[in-house]
């Protein structure tokens, strides 16, 4: 009965050590988990600001190209689904639709990628430039 | 300020909950109290989010919701306060004399020092929440918030499917209310209702616990729940998961009460009839009669198990299948005791959450998961490789969850074996159905792994996790509660 009563004992202590290193691991790691000074969401939300006040909109759907649109272009694939992400999250309640189809498109391109989408089509849309490699882009031919 | 003000602005939806299961469940006691509180802050919040989205049905720009709630919880002051005058309850708080529950209680606190700086911690450095928080809930709070006369754009189908238009909005609505109240997109406010959540969970685990087993039982459960890592830092991310496990925990641990008061229903006396006459005069008659207008204090229990698990079903899609599996289980339950009457309170309570969740899912798109065609699903549905996968993604979760250097199901398996279970005959039953109802939730996530069409490899790995943390809440309590007790006394630290 005593050894019993040792084993319970026992068991309890370890399992309460072993929740508490547990615990103070992750408090410590917690000191890691990011940097107090930086918040990429807001940061993505501050690069989109003068593009939203461009807009002559206030909801609706947007077309949304980016550099995964332009064939050969080089990108990362989950860098390029982040960066959609983010930017419809700053872009709401524009609903933002993969594409070019929109009357209003933004446009998150690299230099080159810019050159390469808007140089076969010149005449069709009118583009307007921001910091940061961010494009507005209105198409002028509707009727397509 | 921004700190403040987000605080400040849930106050009046949590008081509103704790009053009204105060006022439905008039026991004493400081564990009572306390567990009613817990449980408050979750039906406060899931009734602000019900009702918020029949606002925005009827009536989207200019509803003074903040007013009325704070106009409810006068109401609801006033009723409380006069009841009190009138029965006279004295808060009995036991003074506990036993060492060891005394370690016991030190244990739990410090365990919730750690637990209170890791979320402060991961909070200031990530206060826009996890990938998930932003993307899915704070996206559709915005969609409400910014353009609240077309909240509709947010069950978009021409979002993207990974945005999830279709999750419900508990989460979402709480978070847009509380911006439109406080007239900006503070951003703190997702991150105070999730740490309303992470900490009203554990508080729910300790008292549900520490009124139906014993103080050592509930620091222990509690213990643990704070010692895995992944619980904290999803209640610090603003997701839906600890939320989730909150009112599945709710659910589960109103209906173990109802059996464990059930238990004790001989002795009771006239102070556990609640009855829904207050007028000044009548109530000292109306409580001691048992009219055809009164509740029980266990069908009360039923009552509120129902509706935590309908607000299971308002916070996330899982909680769908739980709504699903309680009523399947339950209504066997109920059956066999023959007192499906019972089974009505239930239902009962379930009633307001799923007629929302109902509507809400008429007018959302549908989920990405049950995408193609029958053939498409009856061919992942024979695949064998696919049973493989998800068997050996069940061993490893089982062996890494908790995030222990030794698995924490191994510690399960010994606390089983020392103490063993004993669990009384009368309160077996409920257990066993309880404990159904969870590993049949556990089953339905591997049957949803099986059909989904995304890669299943990578669904296993971003989700399965949490799937299991949305659980293990539920799975400690009834685990704890089926334990014999761990110092050897029966019922000797029970308030």
């Amino acid at each position: 009965m005593q050894i019993r009563l040792r084993v319970q004992q026992l068991l309890i202590g370890l399992i309460v050590l072993l929740s508490l290193y547990s615990s103070v691991s992750y408090l410590i790691w917690t000191q890691s988990a990011g940097t107090i000074a930086f918040d990429q969401v807001a940061d993505w939300d501050a690069r989109f600001t003068p593009v939203k006040e461009t807009l002559p909109i206030q909801r609706g759907a947007l077309g949304y190209i980016a550099d995964w649109d332009i064939p050969n272009a080089d990108f990362d694939p989950s860098d390029q689904d982040a960066e959609y992400i983010l930017t419809q999250y700053a872009f709401a309640p524009f609903i933002l639709i993969r594409g070019a189809d929109q009357e209003w498109i933004v446009g998150s391109l690299s230099p080159r990628a810019y050159e390469a989408w808007i140089q076969i089509r010149v005449g069709k849309y009118k583009d307007y430039k921001f910091k940061g490699s961010v494009y507005l882009f209105h198409r002028l031919d509707l009727t397509k | 300020m921004s700190y403040l003000q987000s605080i400040l602005v849930y106050i009046p939806a949590i008081s509103i909950g704790f009053l009204l299961i105060h006022l439905f469940l008039p026991q004493r006691g400081l564990f009572a109290l306390l567990y009613k509180f817990f449980l408050g802050i979750g039906a406060g919040l899931g009734l602000t989010s019900l009702l918020y989205f029949i606002i925005l049905l009827v009536m989207p720009v200019g509803f003074p919701f903040l007013t009325l709630q704070i106009v409810v919880l006068l109401i609801l002051l006033f009723i409380t306060i006069r009841r009190e005058r009138i029965t006279h309850h004295a808060l009995r708080i036991k003074n506990y004399q036993s060492r060891i529950t005394n370690y016991a209680l030190l244990i739990f606190f410090l365990f919730l020092l750690i637990t209170l700086a890791s979320f402060i911690n991961f909070s200031i450095r990530r206060d826009q929440g996890a990938f998930d928080a932003w993307m899915i809930y704070n996206r559709a709070a915005r969609f409400i918030f910014r353009d609240t006369a077309n909240w509709q754009a947010t069950l978009s189908p021409d979002l993207y499917w990974g945005f999830h238009a279709d999750y419900p909005l508990l989460i979402s609505s709480n978070v847009a209310w509380a911006w439109v109240s406080l007239g900006a997109e503070n951003i703190r406010v997702p991150l105070v209702q999730s740490g309303l959540f992470l900490f009203a969970c554990i508080g729910l685990l300790f008292t549900a616990l520490a009124q139906v087993k014993s103080v050592e039982q509930a620091s222990l459960a509690a213990m643990v729940l704070m010692s895995v890592s992944g619980f904290i830092r999803s209640g610090s991310g603003q997701t839906a998961d600890v939320p989730l496990a909150f009112f599945m925990l709710a659910s589960i641990a109103a209906m173990s009460l109802r059996a464990y008061f059930a238990k004790q229903s001989h002795v009771m006396d006239d102070n556990q009839i609640l009855s829904f006459d207050y007028a000044q005069d009548e109530v000292a008659r109306a409580e001691r009669s048992r009219s055809a207008a009164t509740l029980h204090r266990n069908d009360i229990l039923l009552v509120i198990s129902g509706f935590m698990a309908g607000l299971a079903g308002w916070t996330k899609n899982e909680g769908l299948l739980f709504i699903a599996i309680s009523i399947f289980v339950l209504f066997i339950k109920f059956l066999r005791e023959k007192s499906l009457r019972q089974f009505s309170y239930y239902l009962l309570g379930l009633a307001f959450p799923a007629l929302v969740i109902l509507y809400f899912k008429s007018i959302a798109p549908a989920g990405d998961l049950f995408s193609g065609s029958l053939a498409d699903i009856l061919t992942r549905v024979t695949d064998p490789a696919r049973y493989l996968l998800i068997l050996k993604s069940l061993g490893s979760e089982f062996l890494s969850f908790g995030g222990w250097f030794l698995p924490l199901l191994f510690f399960f398996i010994l606390l089983f074996f020392i103490f063993g279970f004993k669990m009384e005959t009368e309160t077996k039953q409920s257990l066993r159905a309880l404990s159904a109802i969870v590993a049949l939730q556990l089953l339905g996530y591997l049957a949803i792994y099986l059909i989904t069409p995304h890669d299943l490899a990578w669904q296993l790995v971003t989700a399965f996790d949490r799937n299991v943390l949305q659980i293990f809440p539920s799975f400690l309590f009834l685990f704890f509660v089926s334990l014999d007790y761990l110092n050897g006394e029966p019922h000797a630290s029970r308030n």
